[in-house]
């Protein structure tokens, strides 16, 4: 899939799988719930094989999750509304409080105005909108170059 | 004030590119009506009943006259030829062309202003005594503080969508002119038992259609953690805060619910773990931004005029306004002049452009070049030598800045109601009008002492009519503007909010309720007691019977001498 990491667009090695795909090869995301009924056969799965991220939205707390963050290499926020802001604390927490090294992904409703304020938080990884043009987003990034907090 | 170096310069440049961006997207497509309005909300832009209305942020009420002449200018070129100030100090323009708006911004930013973050469900401008750093009552200036968490709060990536906007205000005197209690956060600054300066928090304050007064959530808070602790309730209520309902989605609601122990134990358990980090505030901070703020050079023998005392008892008409309009100021010799926006025959609260050249011209020779805008919608100038007052006065009575009436019950503040606003059930300026109509003599005013009438077109209390001593709410019936009245709110130290008089009184009648209300307090007030004082002393039963009970007017009796039969001039 192509999304813009680290504020370039690159075509990222991971898949979101849904309910039901069946688990291959290769990076995939699953949603907090199938990585928990699956989570005896993911921890013993080869490595060689793929790295495993989960998908959680504005209502998971981050309590919930913070044993599985160890195993864990990527976190997807997927946003339901662009108006839901718990999404920006939610992110600042995962790295600040709990200290999260990987990558933080976020997809779902947001707006390209959203993404600079989302990188400041701690989100590296973005994939807006299935249908929106990843080039015409990027320079949402860089309008605003300056701030006066310090992150 | 604050002075701009490169980098805030540099925000506000590349913010209005952005919002340039912004709106050319909208008019292309590109972005929904509901988009669009999110962003162009946290820009300071409203779609009004007949236009957009624009509302340009002055930080803690504090203007250079530069930027008063900007202000001027953009309402002459881009607007009807005036400004109105708002009740958060800020200033509004009513009619602006939506596709000319970046090009005010952009014209603002080259004075170092700008509309971010006055509208939105975002960290609003940040509003303060009026009377900051002249005050012979306060504490420490809080200007400072303001510009701390002005620049704190200003694009801060996590806070830009809360549930709902947030209000924060400072007040660094002893007695609080700025409504601190009835803030989403208000900030008192004092001092602990080992004298030393700091900071009472409260929280969970507000107005509108649930109006509460706010709880402290801590009593003292060392200033070095001012901005780790605001963090800390600001991440708490962005997680927390309700969503899913708009009316109940401020803090205050989430404070109510969680219970202020539960809501206080969440701040300071995130704050614990933040606040010896990056927001800790050093000593060379406090000390960079306090320079901003230093007191002007007052000059030692302002005191030693004489003119002054003669003019006070030669000009009966300039004594009035020095008596009602100009208090005193910390430095002797020196008066702070409140600049009247309540002329009987204009809006409260609108200034014209000629107007606003004046008071910027005044300001450069008379006030160290610095104008306040005040909550009660009114203008200060703050450091006028004595000397220079009755040359002052006559300017701006020329101007009519100089109307009498500061602190009476013609100064109003008055929301722009259903002539502008697309929420308002009821017109409030017409009610002004009436009011003003039929209250026209000042001698009967200044017998009535201190009233502090508060209107609001709808219950989203914007004209903060709950903490007026009268406060006069319009709502609708039926198609018709009716106003429920409130008496014995206050904004001050002894916050109260007002009890409700009853039925709400028909368009027509709000003058003669008024009439009715203040002859109950002439007749039951003691000597020298002020109306809240008397409201507060004999409750409401006894202005509800002169009102609904016993409507008629005896004959001849003050109060109807005074009535005037209400004329459909409009402004």
């Amino acid at each position: 899939m192509q999304v813009i990491k680290d504020s370039c667009i690159v075509e990222y090695p991971w898949s979101l799988l849904g309910e039901e795909t069946p688990l291959g090869k290769g990076n995939a995301a699953l949603s907090l719930a199938r990585y928990r009924a699956e989570k005896a056969t993911l921890l013993v799965r080869d490595s060689a094989a793929g790295r495993i991220g989960i998908v959680i939205n504005c209502d998971t707390s981050l309590a919930e999750i913070a044993d599985e963050l160890e195993a864990i290499s990527l976190v997807v926020f997927d946003c339901q509304l662009y108006t839901d802001g718990r999404v920006f604390s939610q992110v600042r927490l995962l790295r600040q409080q709990y200290g999260y090294p990987e990558d933080i992904m976020v997809i779902g409703d947001l707006l390209q105005d959203q993404l600079r304020s989302l990188e400041r938080c701690g989100v590296n990884v973005f994939w807006p909108r299935d249908s929106i043009d990843l080039t015409r987003v990027l320079p949402a990034l860089s309008e605003i170059t300056v701030r006066y907090q310090s992150s | 004030m604050y002075l701009y170096n490169e980098q805030d310069q540099k925000i506000v440049d590349q913010r209005v590119e952005q919002f340039r961006g912004q709106t050319r997207r909208f008019l292309a497509g590109e972005l929904d009506e509901e988009e669009f309005k999110q962003l162009r909300l946290r820009n300071g832009l409203y779609v009004q009943l007949h236009a957009p209305m624009l509302r340009v942020a002055i930080p803690y009420g504090l203007l250079s006259s530069e930027q008063l002449r900007m202000l001027a200018h953009i309402g002459r070129k881009y607007d009807k030829d005036y400004g109105h100030i708002s009740t958060r100090q800020n200033i509004q323009f009513n009619w602006p062309a939506l596709e000319r708006v970046p090009d005010i911004l952009a014209e603002l930013a080259t004075v170092q202003m700008h509309a971010i973050q006055t509208s939105g469900n975002c960290i609003r401008n940040v509003t303060t005594d009026h009377l900051a750093g002249v005050a012979d009552d306060e504490i420490e200036d809080p200007r400072q503080y303001c510009e701390m968490v002005r620049q704190w709060s200003t694009l801060h990536p996590e806070f830009d969508w809360l549930p709902r906007k947030f209000k924060i205000a400072f007040s660094g005197a002893t007695y609080d002119r700025a409504a601190v209690q009835v803030h989403d956060i208000g900030i008192y600054i004092v001092k602990n038992e080992q004298g030393e300066t700091g900071f009472k928090i409260i929280v969970g304050g507000g107005l509108g259609r649930t109006p509460i007064i706010g709880v402290t959530i801590r009593e003292f808070l060392e200033k070095k953690y001012l901005l780790s602790y605001l963090e800390a309730i600001l991440r708490i209520y962005n997680l927390e805060g309700r969503r899913d309902n708009i009316y109940k989605a401020r803090i205050k609601i989430l404070v109510r619910a969680l219970g202020i122990d539960v809501f206080k134990q969440k701040v300071e358990a995130e704050w614990a773990r933040i606040k010896d980090a990056a927001l800790l505030l050093d000593g060379e901070t406090l000390t960079r931004i306090q320079q901003h703020f230093a007191p002007p050079v007052y000059d030692k023998n302002a005191a030693a005029d004489v003119s002054f005392t003669r003019w006070l008892s030669n000009d009966k008409a300039f004594s009035t306004w020095v008596t009602r309009n100009v208090v005193k100021h910390k430095v002797d010799g020196y008066r702070i002049v409140y600049v009247s926006l309540k002329a009987p025959n204009a809006p409260p609260g609108d200034i014209s452009s000629e107007q606003m050249d004046t008071v910027a011209a005044l300001a450069d020779q008379y006030s160290m070049g610095m104008i306040r805008t005040t909550h009660d919608q009114n203008l200060v100038l703050a450091d006028v030598k004595q000397h220079d007052l009755y040359e002052l006065w006559h300017v701006l009575d020329k101007h009519q800045l100089a109307t009498p009436n500061i602190g009476t019950l013609n100064d109003m503040i008055c929301c722009p109601g259903m002539d502008f606003c697309s929420l308002a059930n009821a017109g409030s300026l017409s009610i002004a009008r009436q009011i003003n109509q039929c209250f026209d003599d000042l001698d009967y005013l200044y017998d009535l002492g201190d009233i502090k009438i508060k209107m609001s077109g709808c219950v989203n209390a914007c004209g903060h009519h709950h903490v007026g001593h009268i406060g006069i709410l319009g709502v609708d019936k039926n198609g018709a503007e009716f106003y429920q009245f409130t008496l014995g709110g206050s904004a001050d130290n002894r916050i109260s909010l007002g009890k409700r008089l009853g039925p709400a009184i028909a368009h027509a009648k709000v003058a003669q309720t008024i009439e009715d209300i203040l002859l109950v307090y002439k007749n039951e007030r003691f000597e020298g007691e002020v109306f809240l004082d008397t409201v507060q002393r004999i409750g409401i039963a006894p202005f509800k019977a002169r009102v609904y009970g016993q409507p008629e007017v005896k004959p001849g009796s003050k109060s109807e001498t005074k009535r005037k039969v209400e004329s459909n001039a409009s402004y």
